[in-house]
């Protein structure tokens, strides 16, 4: 084999091992590692329905559902690590706010809309 | 399984778009002459880069007769392309049966092409290393650029570059959308074309690694240009200081060392497009015209001119600033030339002088002037006027480089700040080696060939014109007339100064060598000193390596930021929301990358940007951006989110959540663990 060749060939094996070596490494990465998140499932309309996505190692969780500031309703739900849930909650009349907090054992978040 | 075969399109789709267009390309305009011209080595390297410009003109052509550009349309298209270069390759060669490769204008020994594979082997892996923590996008340049590349792979057109923006007439705000001149058609035609032939999404490590490609290509247009502009150099006679060392220890200083530091690997993982294409084409281009002109070949100057063309359609700056380099250049010519005559004179030096440019402009004239660079240049200006105007020249933004500089940031560096931007190391020898060059190419007897000849100031001519142009618009930029960010013109002095800086280094080890020959200095001695020239020059490089390095991950903290965008996005798509959406730039990370969640416009969502932009008084802004995020229970924020129809915010809740929670009129509608979204009722 040529000098030449040596070269060129060395560069295409290096630039394809990098190159590999990067992609799959890049696509790993895209896995969210800690935390967990939640949302309502309809943004725009007066549903209370909600998801809590977990990410963390904490798999119970518990959550509140307030109407007008007054809790209607509370429980406990298991949530495996990269497993997402959904709640269905019947929807109360003549709400003018609604508020889920969910918490874990360190932390808790809430959503909420005003519906006024 | 599927992402290894999405790797494999990938892979596959660089080799279609970045290699074999610029190799047919050659080999159609070579011929089977192209290994008496060119090394296997070069033909591979310069591939690349002419690649890069036939696909950016090949894709605006497709678009423009009416082709939409997808998958089917560009396959097609660079197969057609392909077909007709080799078509014309084996047409027009009858006389000659086979390609000649020959190794025997390859200067590199078989020793020293190991020393070569080892120097690409520490380049690449110092910088894969680098990436590791770095391939995942986030940078918000890259961010930029890769909306307008995705906005081509989904509508199949050229884009038209404008932006919505916040408008302030007569007290009240509207939406209204501007030209925006800083992108370049060429930044972006690439990636749509890798995109739409492997189906990669642009949220992932490919845009990265095209960069890394161009990178790694730059690496070795340096060692090809810095081997062959010493080819002929009149060297004192030393089996170490020639063409082919000078060409590794340049590649030594660009490859491993300074690997990573800007204008390296930090551009490739900070999406800076337009800065590496130019790093790529700038020493091509110089590459071919110095070939040209030295070997009087038309062909080559042909090349050049179509790449010089290419880089108008891919990057201004680097254009403006080969402008320049072609005209210091041209300047020195004259000057060295004159002073070479004056020097190897002693009478008639008038006379003389002009007859070295008398030779010099005719067998100029002879390059320059031919079918192909004519009919070229009317290709291009039929193709600049009816075909495709780059956005700088529509909307006149070229006229903002010229001119005082108008801001301390484009005022020029110091000598001390010039010093830090090329490395520290690149500049001191770098200086010394430009010093030396000159001093050997006035002193040094020259061979009877080239002897009185112009050509043999050539390579002077080329490096000294190269650097004294970007260190005086570096450094001088009010004595040039230019107004320019300076600190965007320094990364261009790397370059030059790195050939200069490895023609010092091996300078100095020859002079070693012959004092000890000279037993002017003993055997023990001269390799001490030798070996600590060369420890320095690794440490100082592997120190700006390390220094270069970041310790910060920022890639899940994009994650959350990625998530939140998937899911309004489907939100929102879902129930055809025209509402306005504003994000924070300032504690909200990879937010750039929002945009290509959406494909609404690349100025959706509206931005509060850094706070000292708002304060900036030579540049006023809007202040709606700031308002609705940072006081949106004001009069003024309630305006603003009124006229601008902005219903959504995304904010870092740690930072900007109290100023939404106790105001009734928001709802906190999604959180992650950094980021909320609320909704404007």
């Amino acid at each position: 084999m040529t000098n030449q060749k040596i070269i060129i060939f060395s560069l295409i094996f290096l630039i394809f091992s990098s190159f590999a070596y990067l992609a799959f490494t890049e696509t790993r990465q895209h896995q969210i590692k800690d935390g967990w998140i939640i949302y309502f499932d309809n943004i725009s309309d007066s549903s209370v329905n909600f998801t809590i996505e977990n990410y963390s190692n904490q798999d119970e969780f518990s959550w509140e559902y307030y109407a007008n500031d007054t809790l209607v309703k509370k429980e406990t739900m298991k949530v495996l690590k990269n497993e997402q849930k959904s709640v269905t909650i019947d929807e109360p009349a003549n709400s003018q706010s609604i508020k889920i907090t969910v918490s874990d054992s360190e932390k808790s978040k809430d959503i909420y809309k005003n519906l006024n | 399984m599927h992402d290894t075969l999405e790797f494999v399109l990938f892979f596959l789709s660089l080799i279609f778009v970045f290699f074999l267009p610029g190799y047919f390309f050659l080999l159609a305009i070579f011929k089977k002459n192209i290994f008496r011209r060119f090394s296997q080595l070069e033909v591979f390297v310069l591939s690349v880069p002419t690649s890069i410009i036939l696909i950016d003109f090949l894709t605006i052509f497709i678009n423009k007769i009416g082709f939409s550009l997808n998958r089917i349309s560009v396959f097609i298209f660079i197969a057609l392309l392909l077909v007709i270069f080799y078509a014309f390759y084996y047409f027009t060669n009858s006389k000659e049966t086979s390609l000649k490769v020959s190794d025997k204008k390859f200067p590199f020994t078989r020793n020293q092409t190991i020393l070569i594979v080892l120097i690409l082997f520490a380049t690449i892996f110092i910088k894969t290393n680098y990436l590791t923590e770095a391939i995942f996008p986030t940078s918000t340049d890259l961010g930029h650029h890769m909306y307008w590349a995705k906005m081509v792979s989904e509508t199949g057109n050229i884009p038209a570059y404008a932006k919505n923006e916040i408008v302030e007439m007569n007290g009240h705000y509207a939406i209204e959308s501007n030209p925006i001149a800083d992108f370049i058609i060429g930044e972006h035609l690439i990636f749509s074309a890798v995109n739409l032939l492997s189906g990669v999404s642009f949220v992932s490590y490919f845009p990265t690694l095209i960069l890394f490609l161009i990178n790694i290509f730059g690496v070795l247009a340096m060692f090809i240009l810095a081997w062959r502009l010493f080819e002929n150099f009149p060297f004192p006679e030393s089996k170490l200081f020639n063409s082919a060392n000078l060409a590794i220890f340049t590649l030594l200083l660009v490859g491993p060392l300074y690997a990573i530091s800007s204008p390296q690997a930090k551009y490739v993982s900070g999406g800076v497009i337009g800065n590496l294409i130019g790093n790529l084409l700038i020493p091509t281009m110089l590459y071919f015209y110095f070939r040209a002109i030295r070997e009087k070949d038309s062909w080559l100057f042909f090349v050049g001119l179509f790449l010089s063309a290419g880089l108008f359609y891919t990057h201004h700056l680097s254009g403006f600033i080969f402008l320049f380099i072609l005209f210091f250049i041209f300047i020195l010519f004259l000057f060295f030339s004159a002073a070479q005559t004056v020097l190897e004179n002693k009478t008639k030096w008038l006379k003389n002088i002009f007859a070295n440019y008398r030779e010099f402009f005719r067998n100029l004239f002879k390059t320059v002037f031919t079918v192909q660079s004519i009919a070229f240049i009317f290709f291009i200006i039929f193709f600049l006027l009816f075909v495709y105007t780059p956005s700088y020249l529509a909307t006149g933004a070229q006229s903002t480089v010229v001119g005082t500089p108008s801001k301390s940031t484009r005022a020029g560096l110091s000598l001390t700040d010039f010093k830090y931007a090329v490395g520290e190391l690149r500049f001191i020898v770098g200086t010394l080696g430009f010093l030396i060059l000159i001093f050997l190419n006035f002193t040094i007897k020259k061979s009877k060939e080239i002897k009185n000849d112009y050509q043999s100031i050539l390579s002077l001519t080329i490096i000294s014109g190269w650097l004294i142009s970007i260190f005086l618009m570096t450094t001088q930029p009010k004595l040039l007339h230019i107004n320019i960010p300076t600190d965007r013109i320094a990364n261009y002095a790397n370059f030059p100064f790195t050939i200069t800086a490895a023609f010092g280094i091996i300078y100095f080890l020859l002079l070693l060598q012959k004092l000890n020959q000279k037993n002017l200095v003993s055997q023990k001695i001269s390799l001490t000193l030798s070996t600590l020239v060369i420890l320095t020059s690794f440490f100082l490089g592997i120190y700006d390596n390390t220094q270069s390095l970041s310790t910060n991950s920022n890639i899940q903290p994009a994650l959350q930021t990625f998530h939140t965008s998937k899911f309004l996005a489907s939100q929102t798509n879902s129930q055809n929301s025209s509402a306005n959406f504003l994000k924070d730039h300032n504690y909200i990370t990879a937010d750039a990358w929002i945009k290509l969640f959406f494909m609404r416009d690349y100025n959706f969502p509206l931005s509060r940007s850094y706070f000292k932009r708002y304060e900036d008084s030579t540049k006023p802004r809007e202040m709606c951006t700031l308002w609705m995020i940072s006081e949106p229970s004001s009069e003024r924020a309630q305006q603003c989110f009124e006229e601008t129809g902005t219903k959504f915010i995304m904010i870092d809740t740690s930072s900007d959540e109290p100023q939404f929670k106790n105001n009734s009129e928001f709802s906190k509608i999604y959180q992650n663990k950094s980021i909320s979204l609320f909704y404007k009722n």
